[in-house]
């Protein structure tokens, strides 16, 4: 079964290794659409042996971040992306909320300091407000709203 | 490989086949008879192994021969390493075999020498696990494969160093492989007779976390293991060891509970799972784990409960005030005006409180991917625009449950009752119930005023002769409260049940084939009272003939008046394809004496007799 991730996860890197190419330095992958996480995690086809008990699981091809090198798709990125397209309804709950566990592991997985919590989940929060406020936000599958959860997230780390 | 390593592998293996050819140290044939190897070959009572993969086993005889198996892996463990890829090396296939060889014999002297394992190395250090939890995920009837719960095992990793989060840990899960367009009968015979193959696979905790609490809104509890950090490390590379093997998958009695139980038996003495029991419930399992002792103290170090989606709701809703509610309804009666709400007449915690009420309440009734065609996934998304438009604040709520898995019963129920029929002699009853539970006594661990046995046979028995009442193959009765009061809060319940029955209830002789299936809507008259109406149909009769069948309505009424009384009140009114319809009345009551022994008295009635029967049962 490690093998199946592995295989999945060396599909997006070859993906993403091209992609990547193409960025200014540091300017870094974004896992949906560089690393086709989102391809991994909701494969065409999915495979052909499932576990019984998680039939209904989005992530039976989830990437393993710790293969994934800092050069290409970061390791924390990833496993980021992965997280909040799994986690997205409790992410904007929490959000708005400002606190809670899944949002306190997503500051975990991008190393964002205690510290800095405050700062990152405040300007996240003013963010998202306005975009689920959108018209448009209804309409968003859950891959797109996931994507853009996960650009806000990357560009309030990013600000502090 | 190239040919030197090739001609060192056959050298040193020289050594190994010459062991077994002449006599074997009385050293290693104590360990090859030593319970923990057995355990690592995954060992049956039968002396036979689990794993069906060859590439588990160094020996052509290894699934079978302890010792033979024994001696081909020091011999693998002492064969020369590619260079290029060490991990491909029995010794980093196998790390919980080396482990613990090495601490039982000098294994320099067997020409092994230690070798770095990339793979394994980063598998561990990623865990970095400080302690092992098991989880129990409550039952969910809309599965066959979970009717009975599930485990999983949770690798806690060391949060204080790591600042991690429980969410981030590794969870191994146990299951058949399933082709993911399995036709759902075809899932359950194959599951039962042993066609499909199983294995543990690994997976971060947030994933089986988000699909049983926020999909399948099956409440979690996790127990954590008291277990020395050398036990631990054991258990994870045995857990390494068993990624890539192979099972055979029983439904019944060698499924999740019983292998995730044969893992953590690798470290202890006391057995968690019996072989030989031809059932095996995740729940058993979380009961034998807490009267378990680990160095002599408890097993179980602490129990945290993770509430789903719809547990938080209803644990929500029962915290607000009175006003709350009030409001709440109020908002709720109109959610056109969602946008509009104003809550400024209370403080903002209790504001708080009341749009998360609100939001577990969308978020429970909307279908997601209906997108704008569902008119709750509009109401879900202000729910949550309102809660950004208060200033930030904590959900306060401490939710919590009695129910905790260990606390219940046995799950296998055997009575013996008296009858006494009005149109008949009394006689004797005997009622055996392999799993799981009925109405009256669905506690802890189960769904409440639900039913859920397979197998169930009830036979009557008098001087003259021994007949069968009652067999259901399966009966399942799902059965849903509207908790909150809330409009939509989802009630509808169904059941099934296929056997075969005493056609009437004053004759010993009409053995007929029954199939019964129904959906209707239940809620809660009042606390702990649920009222459930049905429309169903079905079969009842000694030949294939559609004068047996019938539609029926049906209404029923379960209450559990205290912690150790409960009473069901139903009625069915069954309309026959010939004309011919028949009413039936049944009353149980259930009191617990004991948390393994009840006694129950119940009376049925239909158009041909009355029955009264008084019973005493033991969980076992």
């Amino acid at each position: 079964m490690k093998y199946s991730a592995i295989a999945a996860l060396t599909m997006s890197l070859a993906l993403c290794a091209s992609a990547y190419a193409d960025k200014a330095p540091g300017s870094g992958p974004n896992p949906f659409s560089d690393c086709g996480i989102g391809a991994a995690l909701f494969p065409e086809h999915k495979v052909l042996a499932v576990t019984s008990n998680i039939i209904w699981d989005i992530g039976t091809t989830a990437v393993t971040s710790a293969t994934a090198s800092p050069e290409t798709c970061s390791g924390k990125n990833v496993d980021a992306a992965a997280f909040i397209l799994n986690s997205y309804d409790s992410l904007i709950e929490e959000t708005a909320r400002g606190e809670g566990e899944h949002l306190s592991a997503l500051m975990n997985i991008l190393e964002v300091t205690p510290e800095q919590h405050a700062k990152v989940i405040g300007s996240l929060r003013t963010e998202m407000s306005l975009h689920i406020a959108d018209d448009s936000y209804l309409a968003a599958d859950k891959l797109e709203k996931s994507q853009h959860y996960y650009t806000t997230v990357i560009s309030a780390v990013t600000s502090v | 490989m190239n040919l030197s390593l090739i001609l060192c592998s056959f050298l040193l293996l020289i050594p190994f086949a010459q062991a077994s050819n002449r006599a074997v140290s009385p050293e290693l044939q104590s360990i090859a008879l030593s319970s923990t190897w057995q355990k690592l070959l995954v060992y049956g009572d039968n002396g036979k192994s689990y794993i069906q993969s060859d590439n588990f086993f160094f020996s052509e005889h290894g699934a079978t021969d302890p010792l033979a198996e024994l001696l081909a892996t020091l011999s693998a463990f002492a064969a020369p390493v590619d260079p290029s890829n060490p991990d491909t090396h029995a010794q980093c296939k196998f790390p919980a075999r080396y482990q613990w060889l090495r601490q039982q014999i000098a294994i320099n002297n067997f020409g092994i020498e230690e070798l770095k394992c990339p793979e394994f190395n980063q598998f561990n250090q990623q865990q970095n696990v400080s302690s092992i939890s098991v989880i129990f995920a409550t039952g969910f009837l809309a599965n066959p494969a979970s009717y009975y719960g599930h485990l999983l095992l949770k690798l806690n990793t060391e949060h204080v160093q790591k600042k991690h989060s429980d969410l981030q840990d590794t969870a191994i899960n146990f299951g058949a492989d399933v082709p993911s367009d399995e036709n759902m009968a075809l899932y359950v015979i194959k599951g039962i007779i042993g066609q499909y193959d199983a294995s543990f696979t690994q997976q971060k905790y947030f994933y089986h976390a988000g699909n049983y609490r926020e999909s399948e809104l099956r409440d979690l509890w996790e127990y954590e293991l008291t277990l020395e950090q050398q036990d631990i490390n054991l258990v994870i590379g045995h857990i390494w060891e068993l990624l890539d093997a192979d099972y055979r998958y029983y439904f019944f009695n060698r499924n999740c509970a019983f292998h995730m139980a044969e893992l953590l038996q690798l470290v202890l003495t006391a057995k968690l799972a019996e072989s030989k029991r031809l059932w095996m419930t995740p729940q058993s399992i979380m009961q034998n784990l807490s009267a378990v002792e680990y160095n002599g103290q408890p097993l179980v170090k602490t129990i945290t409960y993770h509430p789903s989606r719809q547990s938080r709701l209803y644990q929500r809703f029962s915290f607000l005030n009175k006003q709350q509610k009030e409001a709440l309804h109020s908002i709720v009666s109109k959610p056109g005006e969602l946008a509009e709400v104003d809550l400024a007449a209370f403080e903002i915690t209790e504001q708080h409180e009341i749009v998360d009420t609100l939001i577990d309440y969308f978020q429970f009734l909307r279908k997601e991917s209906a997108s704008v065609s569902d008119v709750n996934n509009t109401y879900y998304k202000q729910a949550v625009l309102l809660r950004y438009q208060l200033p930030p604040g904590p959900a306060v709520v401490n939710f919590d449950s009695a129910s905790q898995p260990h606390l219940g019963r046995k799950p296998s129920y055997t009575s013996v009752q008296i009858v006494h029929n009005s149109g008949l002699e009394s006689y004797g009853q005997i009622q055996l119930r392999p799993a799981y539970y009925d109405a009256l006594d669905a506690t802890e661990g189960h769904v409440r005023f639900s039913a859920l046995s397979m197998g169930e046979v009830m036979l009557g028995f008098s001087d003259s002769r021994l007949f069968l009442k009652d067999l259901s193959l399966l009966k399942i009765e799902s059965i849903r409260s509207n908790l909150t009061g809330l409009p939509g809060d989802r009630n509808y319940s169904w059941y099934l049940d296929v056997g075969a029955a005493q056609r009437q209830t004053g004759c010993v002789t009409c053995e007929a084939i029954k199939v019964n299936a129904g959906f209707g809507y239940g809620f809660e008259a009042a606390s702990e009272l649920n009222v459930t109406g049905f429309i169903g149909a079905g079969y009842l009769g000694e030949t294939l003939d559609s004068m047996h069948s019938y539609l029926a309505t049906k209404l029923i009424a379960t209450w559990y008046v205290t912690q150790h009384l409960s009473s069901r009140l139903e009625f069915e009114q069954r309309f026959y394809h010939d004309g011919r319809t028949d009413l039936l009345a049944k009353v149980n009551s259930r009191y617990a004496l004991a948390k393994d022994l009840d006694f129950r008295i119940a009376v049925a009635k239909d158009n041909t007799a009355t029955e009264f029967s008084l019973g005493l049962g033991w969980y076992w």
